[in-house]
C-alpha cells in the first residue's frame, strides 16, 4: 500500500513543481485566468480531456460496466457523443467573442450585470455540485485504499500529541487533526487544488490536467492490454466470456450465466429508457454548457486552435471510453461480479489480479490524482466567474480600483471555494453524493447551454430571456433532483424519505425544456433594441475572430 | 451601404497618410491607442518610454482612454509596459472594425449561409442518431439482443458504431471549417480596401 501513496507522493511532487514553474513566469490577468492563451491544440485537448475523465468516469462507468454489462457501455456513449455539441456549436464563436468566462459571450450584447450575476451563480452552482460528488469520492477512494494506514497514523499521532504537550495545546492540536482518512484525504486534495490554483492559476492546473490525462490514458492501455491478453488476444474468447458471466440470481441465490452484451440489466422497465434518454439530453446538452470544460476555450491563441484542440480531445476521450469497455468487462469476466467488494473498485481491483500489487497501486494512484486534477480544474473555473464576473462587472461595473484587483479576489475565490468544498464533503461523508455530478450536467444543459445558443443565433434575445432561462434552468434542475429517486426513496439510503415525486434520476428531459422555453417566452416579452444593434457584431466577431483576444507575446 | 463615406473618413482619419493594406490599420490604430493609454498609467520610468512609439506623432483627437480600464496588466512583473492587445476589453477594443459593414457584406453572408448549411444538419444527424440507441433499448430489446457476428449483437455494434459516427462528424467539420477559415480570412484581408467593399456593397 505504501508502493501507491509513494507514486501518488511522487505525482504531487511533479505538480507542485509545475506549479512553482507556473508562478515564476506568470504575470497579469490573461497569464493568470487563461494561461497567456499560449496552450496549443494537442495541449489542451489532453487538458479538456484530463479535465472531463473524472473518477466518475475512470473507476465509475468500470464498475458500472462490470455488473451491469452493456447497460454501463451505452451510458458512457453519451459522454463522448456531447462534445460534437462542443464542436460544432460553441467552442469557436466563446473563443472569438470571450475573454474568460462563459458569461462574457452573453454579456457582449445583453445588459451586463444581471446576465453576468446570473451566470455567475450558475457556474458556481454547477462547479460546487460537481466538486462536493469529486470530493466525497476522493475521500471515499482513499479510505478504501489506504484507510488502515491512515487511521493507524491518526491513532499514533494522537497518542504522540497526548504524550508530548500540555493539556491546552493538546486540545487544539487534537481539534485541528483529522479523524480518519476520509478527513485526511479530503483535506489533503483541498490544500493541494487551493495551493495549484492560488500560486500556479490557470498554467498550473492546465499542465495539471495534461500529466493526469496522460497517466490515466496509459494506464487504461497497459490495463486494457492485459485483459486481452488474458484472453490470448482473441476477440472471439472475449467476447464468448462477456456472453455468459457467471452472475448471482437474486431470487434462487444460485450463479447462473448471463449474457452482459444484452441491454436492460440496469436500465429496466417501465423507466428505464427515458431515464436513459434523459440523461443523454443532459450530457449531450450539458457538456458545452460546463464552465470549467468552457474556459479550457480560452487558454488557447484562436478559435482554430480552439477547434483543433476539441478534436484531440474527442480522439482522447473516445478511445479512453472504448478502454472503459475492456476494464469493465475484464473485471465482469475475470474476477466476475461476486468477487468484487465495492462497484468502484473494480478496475483498480482486476489491475491487481493481472499486474500485481505494483500495477493496483499504479492504478489507484491515477484514480487519485484524477480527482486533484478535477478539482483544480472545478476551483479555478469557479473562482474566475466569481472574479470577473460578480465582483469586477457586476459589483464595480467593469472597473478595477487598483492593478490587479481581479486576480487578486480570484485567488480569494480559490481559497473559499476549496474551504467551503472541504468542509461540505466532510459533512456529506455518509451521504451517497454520486447524483451531484448529474445534477451539475442537469443545470449546465438546462440552464447554461439554452442561453448560449440563443444569445449567440437569435438577434431578439433579450437580457430578461438570458435572466430567465438561467434561473427557471437552474430551479428547475435542482428541485426535480430533490423529488426525484436519488434524493426521495422508502429504503433506509434515500435523504428524504418519502415516495419519489418525478419517477427519474435525471430531469433533463423536463428542465431542458423548461429552460429553453422561459428563455424564449421572456425574450417575446420583452424588447432590447440595443442588444439587436449589437448582434451583427457579435456574430462578425464569432465567425471571423476579428478583435479577438490574442495570445501573450513575451 | 449609407454610412459607407463616414467609414472612410474614419479609416483615414485612423491614420493620415499611412498606407492602408490588409490588416494594417487594425494594427496601427492599437497600437496607437496602447501608447497613449500606457503613457497616461505609467507616467515615469523605461516602461514609458520603451514603449512610446517615435514614428506615432498625430495628435489624440479624441480623449482615447478607455471607459473600462483593465489596469491589470499594468503591474506586470518587468515584461513590459505596454497593455497588449489582448488586454484590451471589449469596450475598448470596440470601434476598431465597423462590425455593421462587414455583417452587411456579401461574402460575410456567404460564410454564415456555408456554416449553418454544415451545422444545423450535422447537429440534427448526431443527435438523432445518438437517441435512437437508447429508444431502441427500452423498445425493441429483441432486435437489440439478435446475434450478428459470433456472440457480438445488434446493441453493441450500434454501441461502438457511435463512437466512429462521432470521430466521422468531428473529422467532416475540421475539413468544412478549414474552407470556412479560408472565406473568413478572405473577409478580414478585403477590409483593407474599403473602396473595392463599398463598390461590392452599394
Amino acid at each position: 500500500m505504501s508502493t501507491a501513496l509513494g507514486m501518488f507522493l511522487a505525482f504531487v511532487a511533479v505538480t507542485l513543481a509545475i506549479t512553482w514553474w507556473a508562478a515564476r513566469r506568470s504575470s497579469g490577468a490573461s497569464a493568470y485566468f487563461a494561461a497567456g492563451r499560449r496552450i496549443t491544440g494537442w495541449q489542451n485537448g489532453l487538458a479538456v480531456a484530463g479535465d472531463y475523465m473524472s473518477a466518475a468516469s475512470f473507476l465509475g462507468i468500470a464498475g458500472m460496466i462490470a455488473f451491469n454489462g452493456y447497460d454501463g457501455f451505452m451510458y458512457s456513449v453519451g459522454w463522448l457523443v456531447a462534445y460534437l455539441t462542443v464542436l460544432l456549436v460553441v467552442a469557436e464563436p466563446l473563443r472569438n467573442a470571450g475573454k474568460y468566462t462563459m458569461a462574457d459571450v452573453l454579456a457582449y450584447r445583453l445588459r451586463p450585470r444581471p446576465v453576468r450575476a446570473m451566470a455567475s451563480l450558475s457556474t458556481l452552482t454547477v462547479s460546487t455540485f460537481y466538486m462536493i460528488a469529486q470530493m466525497v469520492g476522493a475521500g471515499a477512494l482513499v479510505q478504501l485504499l489506504l484507510g488502515q494506514t491512515l487511521d493507524d497514523f491518526v491513532m499514533s499521532s494522537k497518542e504522540w500529541i497526548t504524550a508530548s504537550f500540555p493539556i491546552a495545546i493538546q486540545k487544539v492540536f487534537l481539534f485541528l487533526l483529522p479523524n480518519d482518512g476520509y478527513q485526511i484525504a479530503v483535506i489533503g486534495v483541498g490544500m493541494l487544488m487551493i495551493i495549484y490554483v492560488v500560486f500556479g492559476g490557470m498554467l498550473a492546473t492546465t499542465w495539471v490536467q495534461i500529466i493526469k490525462a496522460i497517466l490515466l490514458m496509459s494506464g487504461s492501455v497497459f490495463l486494457s492490454v492485459l485483459v486481452l491478453k488474458h484472453f490470448g488476444f482473441s476477440f472471439a474468447e472475449f467476447f464468448d466470456a462477456i456472453s455468459r458471466v457467471p452472475v448471482t440470481d437474486k431470487a434462487t441465490g444460485q450463479v447462473v450465466p448471463r449474457d452482459f452484451l444484452t441491454p436492460g440489466l440496469l436500465f429496466k422497465p417501465p423507466y428505464g429508457a427515458m431515464d436513459l434518454v434523459s440523461l443523454g439530453l443532459a450530457l449531450v446538452f450539458g457538456t458545452a454548457g460546463l464552465p470549467h470544460i468552457l474556459v479550457r476555450f480560452y487558454t488557447v491563441p484562436d478559435a482554430k486552435t480552439a477547434r483543433v484542440s476539441v478534436v484531440w480531445a474527442m480522439a482522447i476521450i473516445g478511445a479512453f471510453y472504448i478502454m472503459t469497455t475492456f476494464l469493465g468487462f475484464g473485471a465482469a469476466t475475470i474476477l466476475t461480479p461476486g468477487n468484487i467488494s465495492v462497484e468502484n473498485m473494480s478496475a483498480p481491483l482486476l489491475a491487481k489480479e493481472l499486474g500485481g500489487e505494483v500495477f493496483f497501486a499504479f492504478i489507484s494512484a491515477v484514480a487519485f490524482a484524477t480527482i486533484l486534477a478535477v478539482v483544480a480544474g472545478l476551483t479555478i473555473s469557479a473562482s474566475t466567474s466569481f472574479a470577473h464576473d460578480f465582483y469586477t462587472n457586476v459589483l464595480h461595473h467593469g472597473k478595477e480600483r487598483s492593478p490587479g484587483e481581479e486576480v487578486r479576489v480570484a485567488r480569494i475565490a480559490a481559497f473559499v471555494v476549496g474551504a467551503v468544498s472541504m468542509f461540505l464533503a466532510i459533512r456529506l461523508q455518509t451521504i451517497n453524493v454520486a447524483f451531484l455530478v448529474g445534477l451539475a450536467f442537469a443545470v449546465a444543459a438546462s440552464a447554461n447551454l439554452p442561453v448560449i445558443v440563443l444569445s449567440l443565433f437569435w438577434r431578439r434575445f433579450t437580457t430578461a430571456g438570458a435572466c430567465w432561462g438561467l434561473a427557471v434552468g437552474l430551479v428547475s434542475s435542482i428541485a426535480l433532483i430533490i423529488v426525484s429517486p436519488s434524493v426521495m426513496g422508502t429504503d433506509a439510503k434515500a435523504l428524504i424519505q418519502h415516495a419519489p415525486l418525478f419517477p427519474l434520476k435525471n430531469p433533463g428531459i423536463v428542465s431542458i425544456p423548461l429552460g429553453f422555453l422561459a428563455a424564449v417566452l421572456a425574450t417575446l416579452a420583452t424588447r432590447e433594441p440595443r442588444a439587436e444593434a449589437k448582434f451583427a457584431e457579435l456574430t462578425v466577431r464569432a465567425n471571423t475572430g476579428l478583435g479577438a483576444e490574442k495570445a501573450t507575446s513575451h | 451601404m449609407n454610412s459607407n463615406a463616414s467609414e472612410q473618413a474614419r479609416f483615414h482619419a485612423a491614420q493620415p497618410g499611412a498606407e492602408i493594406s490588409s490588416l494594417s490599420f487594425l494594427r496601427n490604430r492599437t497600437v496607437q491607442r496602447r501608447s497613449l493609454t500606457s503613457k497616461e498609467r505609467i507616467p515615469q520610468g523605461v516602461a514609458a518610454q520603451h514603449m512610446t512609439d517615435p514614428q506615432d506623432t498625430s495628435p489624440p483627437d479624441r480623449d482615447l482612454t478607455p471607459a473600462v480600464g483593465a489596469e491589470t496588466d499594468v503591474a506586470r512583473l518587468g515584461h513590459s509596459g505596454a497593455t497588449p492587445g489582448h488586454e484590451l476589453t471589449a469596450d475598448e477594443d470596440r470601434d476598431v472594425v465597423d462590425w455593421d459593414r462587414v455583417a452587411a457584406m456579401a461574402e460575410f453572408r456567404a460564410l454564415l449561409r456555408a456554416k449553418l448549411r454544415f451545422i444545423v444538419p450535422a447537429t440534427i444527424f448526431f443527435v438523432v442518431y445518438y437517441f435512437v440507441l437508447p429508444v431502441l433499448a427500452g423498445a425493441a430489446p429483441e432486435l437489440m439482443g439478435k446475434k450478428v457476428w459470433g456472440k457480438l449483437n445488434v446493441a453493441y455494434l450500434f454501441a461502438l458504431s457511435q463512437f466512429v459516427m462521432s470521430w466521422v462528424v468531428a473529422g467532416l467539420y475540421l475539413r468544412a471549417a478549414a474552407r470556412f477559415d479560408k472565406q473568413a480570412a478572405d473577409i478580414i484581408g478585403k477590409l483593407g480596401q474599403p473602396e473595392a467593399g463599398s463598390q461590392r456593397n452599394s
